[in-house]
């Protein structure tokens, strides 16, 4: 059976301009996976906490993750998903949705200036898909059509939240060498947090695949080049 | 008859622009280096900097300091400071000889710029005479005379801009702590017949750097570059497990 879809266009960038602290000041921060919004409210630094209180949370879900790192990037690397071709795995892609058609979880992402700042499709697309498509075959299908769709990319603007749902978007390729904070809360019933919720380093994906990007080590900060 | 310490400094390039500072991260880091030494292994911006830095060449060396540091509050990168003593934390360049006049007849010539950094370096706002007495002493002693009287009353402090290339002689000035974590690139050229120059162009590149912590009163590694292993640490005094620690329970980790 098919039925009617829009695929979204650019999502709401909610609030205003936040300022971020140097760079040293945000290597020393320390980083979270998966984390709990209150274990990094217990355990985050005064800008941590600062930056959730500013999150434009709807409280409509049942748990708040946290995702907070500062990456090193270069033109070699990719921020945050591996770009390998083929099946299900192209760039564009949608978050954490087990159903493509479903609003499932809601996500909030606000990073420091960079080149390689997440890409979304910019204007409403109405196509017909199969209604039991699975996640990894809408994926196949928009990387594929991108061109024939119309999928034109637009650029986040840093350092104010996004907001998004099932949203189409991908990360883009550094176009020099930058540092960059990542800091995103999503708003789940489906995910729990980790047992592991604080972490000692950020990773970054080349073509070789994954890669350890900044380290924490007792007493200093180690930027893997 | 008298002397008189020159004001703020007047002779400024146009602003220059930087790149970021991941980037600057990765360029070499020069001591004491020569200009043919830094046009051999500096960076096509290194070289630049070099190129619009307005050298008087009227002195025997010319060495240049191209280095980023990460600071704090308290921490300084080319100069210590006591605040406890009376040495001088407002101070003329290029006196490495202590009964020297340079502070009256300067020789060397500094150029500076400071990039990055919310804490720049201050120069006093106006010409000041001297007269009488003090116009015997030499640099030293001259120094531990500004530190017996009440400078506040002589000096107004101007801090430069950033990005610009600031020229100076027998200037005073001082070095001036951040107070918040922060990136600081400086880039000083100095004309001068008296500096050691490591002979060997390799001594004139580092690959460690240091910084004075003031509470410490000592100099601490900063940061250091592993070519080989193709990684940059960088060091605080206090530990970064220190300021993990305030947020942290041991437990928890």
């Amino acid at each position: 059976m098919k039925i009617n879809h829009t695929i979204k266009g650019f999502p709401n960038q909610i609030g205003t301009y936040i300022e971020f602290p140097d760079v040293a000041d945000l290597l020393l921060m320390p980083m979270f996976a998966s984390a709990s919004v209150d274990y990094v409210y217990k355990h985050g630094t005064e800008f941590q906490k600062y930056l959730i209180d500013k999150t434009p949370l709807t409280n409509k879900k049942k748990d708040v993750i946290v995702n907070a790192h500062i990456q090193f990037l270069t033109p070699s690397v990719k921020a945050s998903i591996q770009r390998i071709g083929g099946y299900g795995n192209g760039e564009w892609h949608i978050d954490s949705s087990v159903d493509p058609f479903e609003e499932r979880d809601i996500c909030h992402l606000i990073t420091t200036k960079a080149t390689a700042l997440t890409e979304f499709n910019a204007n409403p697309i109405e196509v017909e898909l199969e209604a039991n498509m699975s996640i990894m075959d809408y994926r196949y299908f928009i990387n594929e059509n991108e061109d024939p769709l119309g999928i034109i990319p637009k650029k986040m603007e840093p350092n104010k939240f996004t907001t998004f749902t099932n949203h189409v978007h991908r990360a883009t390729t550094p176009q020099k060498n930058e540092f960059r904070y990542f800091f995103r809360l999503l708003e789940t019933d489906s995910f729990e947090s980790s047992n592991d919720q604080i972490y000692h380093h950020s990773t970054v994906f080349t073509d070789e695949g994954y890669k350890k990007n900044i380290e924490v080590n007792e007493g200093s900060i180690m930027i893997h080049l | 008859m008298g002397f008189y310490i020159p004001g703020f400094p007047t002779e400024v390039s146009e602003t220059i622009e930087f790149p970021d500072i991941a980037e600057m991260l990765l360029h070499p880091m020069f001591r004491v280096a020569t200009p043919e030494t830094l046009r051999k292994y500096g960076t096509e911006f290194q070289k630049e900097l070099l190129d619009k830095t307005p050298l008087k060449n009227n002195t025997k060396h010319v060495t240049i300091w191209s280095v980023v540091n990460v600071i704090d509050n308290g921490q300084r990168v080319m100069t210590n400071y006591d605040p406890k003593r009376s040495n001088s934390e407002w101070h003329i360049d290029g006196c490495e000889i202590d009964d020297a006049f340079d502070h009256i007849y300067p020789i060397e010539t500094c150029h500076l710029l400071l990039s990055y950094t919310t804490a720049l370096t201050q120069f006093n706002k106006n010409k000041i005479n001297f007269t009488g007495e003090v116009e015997k002493y030499n640099i030293s002693e001259f120094h531990q005379y500004l530190n017996r009287i009440n400078l506040n009353e002589l000096i107004t402090p101007q801090s430069i801009e950033p990005n610009k290339i600031y020229t100076f002689s027998n200037h005073l000035h001082r070095a001036v702590p951040p107070n918040r974590i922060e990136f600081r690139y400086t880039w000083r050229v100095r004309e001068t017949n008296k500096e050691y120059i490591p002979k060997h162009e390799m001594s004139q590149m580092i690959i460690e750097n240091t910084a004075f912590d003031i509470h410490k009163q000592d100099w601490f590694s900063n940061l250091i570059k592993e070519h080989h292993n193709h990684k940059i640490s960088i060091y605080f005094p206090a530990g970064v497990w220190n300021y993990f620690n305030k947020n942290m329970d041991v437990d928890d980790l």
